[in-house]
């Protein structure tokens, strides 16, 4: 029965101008989403990522000359790969950092004569971890704007479309008379509510299949991009969640238009919920996040290290006790002058470094929070998931920041294995004059790369998949029960 | 007669679900939306305070001249816009805060204050966007069915049998139709404006009300252009329903697509060049400088401007990056005080040479400017200008002065500021000083006459102008719209 009329449903969806809106929509925005992105949006992503990787290659085979040198400069810039999902959610990677440096910056020189000594030397700062904030997008006068990804088309453009499926589906009857018609035949409302809801659902999901098929077919021409099982498998699961996601509004529509006797009515009431839940609410929670939990500013911060630093300065210079010993650079240097320097340069580095990362901790958990109170929306939290199972957003750039830290260990520990091994060296770690001078061989050199398996994908999408699944089990609870308890006419 | 009509369906307008809702929804949205924003703006005026306090701060700590080149450049700081609370614009998202040297000419800004780049991946939501989205939606839906209705329930025929011209209905119809929308609008706006009032830092002078006054009349073009819209479409069907498909679809492409899509297209489309060329010839440029320089002192007989003086400490910081250069220089202690004057020579024709490339180093880096994001932003403004969305956004943006071109005057004045500084430090012949570069002799130094940054606003007359065509492109919609429902209703069919 409920077959029966979900066939009938469907067959008068096909005949009625919804439809067709929504198949051309759908087609449209997928074949424009694949082309713009097989044309020129990954293409030049992924140039400038093997660009980007091209010049820290070499870079980092320029220090590689020197141990020491090495070890002061650090392993150099560390760039975020590009996911080739990025046509199912690009997560705001534009206006995400691409890179963090492990590098230093700047340069010192000290010359002083004085009657008791004299002393010079010129040094950089040991390297530590930095967060620069340049985004990858290039010009950031361009208006904001929404990409046309996946979870633009089914997020915001679906979800519409489902109101406008089944805004009608009772009311409408209500309002021409026919449900009491169809309710004087056997039939139980449960089983008119859910043939409902799949005539709408299959004649939704009909011109969205079309649209990712093409939209796959011509991702998966371009011999640029070569999706492997694992991606083929997220894929996948980003299908199910964007049906899982569609039927969330299904049965919303469902709900509220069992509850109005004229279709006008309801439609006006889910489009404002709709646009409360799918345009506001992703979008006015980042102004109201900032408000309830502070970040210090970057003045603020710079001033505190600056304070940190003439703190280590004051410390180590009073009575120009650093200086007088002499210097790192002497021919053959003084073990203990290196120790002085080696502790003076490790704790300027370690206080920037403990700031820096303490610093960014708190704006991301600002960000995190911002999007706990944006789960409100189902359209937010779709994305999420969506992001998560595409390696693309915030998430995605979290876990980058926390390899990357991962991998300030891995380096540092290279650096002191490789240099106990030149019995030259004086093992003084960090002054340049104190490690090993001799090259490294650039293949030990531990490399920077990013672990995304579809188990950590899987994970980061987890709790947004329960909540999606929730919502919609809710959702039909609500809609079956409030139909059921209804008035026909 | 109209009159009639016109009260008659206000009263309907009022009495219905949608107005309820309507009323009810755009409030709330409103008056959260300003007081957000409200706290927002108060947030980033502090910011600006800490800022130009840190600035004169940094003046007052100056002890050699040659420090402004380097160590303690200065910073123009610009005020958050107060307007910024109904439109965000590029206010928030561009930079506020300019470095300005003889050797660094300003050309991006940098974004002082208490935010977290990290929070821009959420977009945010200002009054404009509130009606670009939503009130045009409901501006539609009041009118989608105005004409369709009537003709399915019978009662157009019925009416028209009176004698009631059918311009004058139509014309009732858009009267009541516009002030049963715009009361909610009103209501919002008044209690946002009570809102804002509230906050202590707030303070609107007589030219912010004309500039609100102005947002919130352009504001009424576009939602009685999307009014029009609706009625239009309602005298080209004979269902309400299939008119209401129409409106939406018009309503999805303009609103939520096309604004997005023409960025998307330009950027891709369009694409900005690399800026590594343009980065080497600013390079080569500043090793010229540095080339000339070298000639200049091996021809006084040195090698470094202090080697006559051979001070017993120096302490030398410069920097290069792409395009601009500084140095600080900083000496104690002259046994041979009759090298000073060479010094000071040296020192007076590197720094004003330095001011001299900095210029020219400025035209490559404007020509790329230029060329490239400058160019791409107003193409996709220009392309954008498809949707009647991105019309009313640019005007409002302009009337707020938080659009891109208000910030490329903030730009220029800042250009402007450093040309005077220059003068400034030329005309006192503050580069030849003995205090450029240290502070062991008894010199004026005097530095609370240096030129300070101030922004202009354009004015409102400026504003106005700018955001004419934008206006007109509204007035003229609005008016096509109007003809096109009163044709087709003169030939409409209303049994």
């Amino acid at each position: 029965m409920i077959w029966h009329i979900a066939k009938r449903e469907i067959l008068d969806n096909l005949t009625r101008f919804r439809f067709a809106l929504t198949l051309m929509l759908v087609m449209v925005l997928m074949v424009m989403n694949a082309v713009i992105f097989v044309s020129s949006q990954y293409p030049r992503r992924v140039a400038e990522y093997s660009e980007d990787m091209h010049k820290a290659t070499e870079s980092l085979k320029k220090k590689s000359r020197n141990l020491g040198e090495l070890a002061v400069k650090g392993p150099g810039d560390l760039y975020k790969s590009v996911s080739p999902l990025t046509f199912i959610a690009t997560g705001e990677d534009a206006n995400l950092p691409k890179r963090v440096e492990g590098a230093h910056s700047g340069g010192y020189g000290v010359g002083m004569t004085t009657p008791d000594f004299s002393f010079s030397y010129s040094w950089s700062a040991n390297w530590w971890l930095q967060y620069p904030q340049d985004i990858s997008r290039k010009n950031d006068s361009l208006p904001n704007f929404t990409e046309l990804d996946w979870t633009f088309i089914i997020g915001l453009v679906m979800s519409f479309m489902a109101i406008l499926f089944t805004y009608d589906a009772i009311s409408g009857e209500r309002e021409t008379g026919t449900l009491n018609l169809l309710m004087a035949n056997s039939v139980s409302r449960a089983t008119v509510l859910l043939g409902k809801f799949m005539g709408a659902f299959l004649s939704i999901m009909g011109p969205l299949i079309v649209g990712i098929l093409l939209n796959l077919l011509i991702v998966s021409a371009s011999d640029l991009v070569s999706l492997n099982g694992g991606e083929w498998t997220r894929v996948g699961i980003v299908f199910v969640t964007s049906a899982l996601y569609i039927s969330i509004f299904l049965w919303l529509g469902l709900l509220i238009s069992s509850q109005f006797s004229n279709s006008s009515s309801s439609l006006l009431t889910l489009l404002l919920i709709w646009i409360v839940f799918a345009v506001l609410i992703p979008n006015t929670m980042g102004v109201l996040a900032s408000g309830f939990q502070q970040v210090s500013s970057r003045s603020e911060i710079s001033r505190i290290t600056k304070a940190k630093e003439d703190e280590i300065d004051n410390r180590h210079k009073a009575g120009d006790k650093l200086y007088r010993t002499g210097s790192p650079s002497d021919k053959p240097p003084k073990i203990e002058v290196l120790r002085m320097w080696a502790d003076y340069l490790n704790e300027h580095a370690d206080a920037k470094s403990v700031l820096n990362d303490e610093h960014l901790n708190k704006q991301f958990a600002q960000v995190e929070f911002t999007q706990q109170i944006t789960r409100l929306s189902p359209a937010a939290i779709y994305k999420y998931a969506v992001e998560s199972l595409a390696g693309t957003g915030f998430a995605r750039h979290k876990r980058f920041i926390q390899q990357a830290r991962r991998y300030r260990q891995q380096f540092t520990d290279f650096i002191k294995s490789e240099d106990s091994a030149d019995k030259e060296s004086y093992h003084v770690y960090f002054v340049k004059e104190g490690l090993s001078q001799k090259p490294v061989a650039f293949n030990s050199i531990p490399k920077f790369s990013e672990q995304l398996t579809l188990n950590i994908t899987f994970e980061g999408a987890a709790l947004d998949l329960t909540l999606l699944v929730s919502l919609a089990l809710l959702l039909f609870m609500a809609a079956v029960l409030v139909f059921m308890r209804g008035d026909v006419k | 007669m109209l009159w009639t009509i016109v009260r008659r369906e206000i009263t309907a307008n009022i009495l219905s679900f949608r107005f309820l809702m309507g009323l009810l929804i755009y409030f709330s949205l409103i008056v959260t939306n300003i007081f957000v924003l409200t706290r927002g703006y108060e947030d980033r005026l502090q910011s600006y305070q800490t800022a130009v306090r840190e600035n004169e701060d940094k003046i007052s700590q100056v002890e050699k001249y040659s420090e402004y080149g380097l160590t303690h450049m200065l910073k123009c700081d610009r005020k958050p816009k107060l307007l910024s609370i109904f439109n965000e614009g590029v206010d928030k998202r561009k930079g506020n805060t300019v470095t300005v040297a003889h050797g660094y000419v300003p050309a991006v800004a940098e974004q002082h204050g208490s935010d977290n780049p990290y929070l821009n991946i959420f977009a945010s939501i200002d009054f404009t966007v509130i009606c670009q989205v939503v009130m045009s939606l409901l501006a539609l839906l009041f009118s989608y069915d105005a004409i369709s209705r009537e003709k399915e329930a019978g009662t157009l025929g019925l009416t028209l049998s009176c004698a009631v011209p059918r311009p004058t209905l139509l014309l009732g119809k858009y009267i009541a139709g516009m002030a049963s929308i715009s009361l909610p609008l009103i209501a919002s706006f008044v209690a946002g404006l009570l809102v804002i009032q509230f906050s202590p830092y707030v303070s609107f002078s007589g030219s912010d009300w004309g500039r609100i006054l102005l947002i919130f009349l352009v504001s009424m073009l576009y939602v009685s252009l999307f009014f029009l819209i609706g009625l239009f479409l309602s005298t080209r069907t004979d269902r309400p329903s299939i008119t209401l498909m129409f409106s939406m679809c018009v309503w999805v492409l303009f609103v939520l697509i096309v604004p997005n899509l023409t960025v998307l297209l330009v950027e891709h489309a369009s694409p900005i060049q690399s800026e590594e060329p343009y980065k080497e010839q600013a390079g080569d440029q500043w090793k010229q400088y540095e080339a000339e320089v070298k000639d200049y002192l091996q021809k006084r007989g040195v090698e470094n401007p202090l080697d006559l003086a051979n001070p017993s400490g120096v302490g030398v910081r410069s920097g290069v990056n792409d395009y601009d250069s500084g140095e600080t220089v900083s000496a104690s202690g002259f046994p041979n005080e009759e090298g000073l004057p060479l010094a000071q020579e040296c020192y007076g024709f590197k720094e004003n040479l330095r001011a001299q490339y900095a210029d020219r180093i400025w035209q490559i880096r404007k020509e790329y400017l230029d060329q490239n994001p400058n160019r791409q932003s107003v193409l996709a403004l220009n392309i954008s200008r498809i949707s009647p969305a991105a019309v009313y956004y640019n005007a409002a943006a302009i009337l707020a002065e938080t659009d891109l071109g208000s910030f490329w005057q903030f730009m220029e004045q800042t250009r402007q500021y450093r040309r005077e500084r220059v003068e400034y430090l030329r005309d006192k012949k503050i580069f030849s000083s003995r205090r450029w570069f240290t502070t062991e002799f008894e010199e004026p130094f005097d530095l609370s006459s240096i030129p300070r940054f101030k922004e202009r606003s354009e004015g409102i007359g400026g504003s106005l102008q700018r955001a004419s065509l934008d206006i007109m492109v509204l007035a003229v919609l609005n008016i096509l719209f109007f003809m096109g429902a009163f044709i087709s209703f003169l030939r409409y069919d209303v049994i």
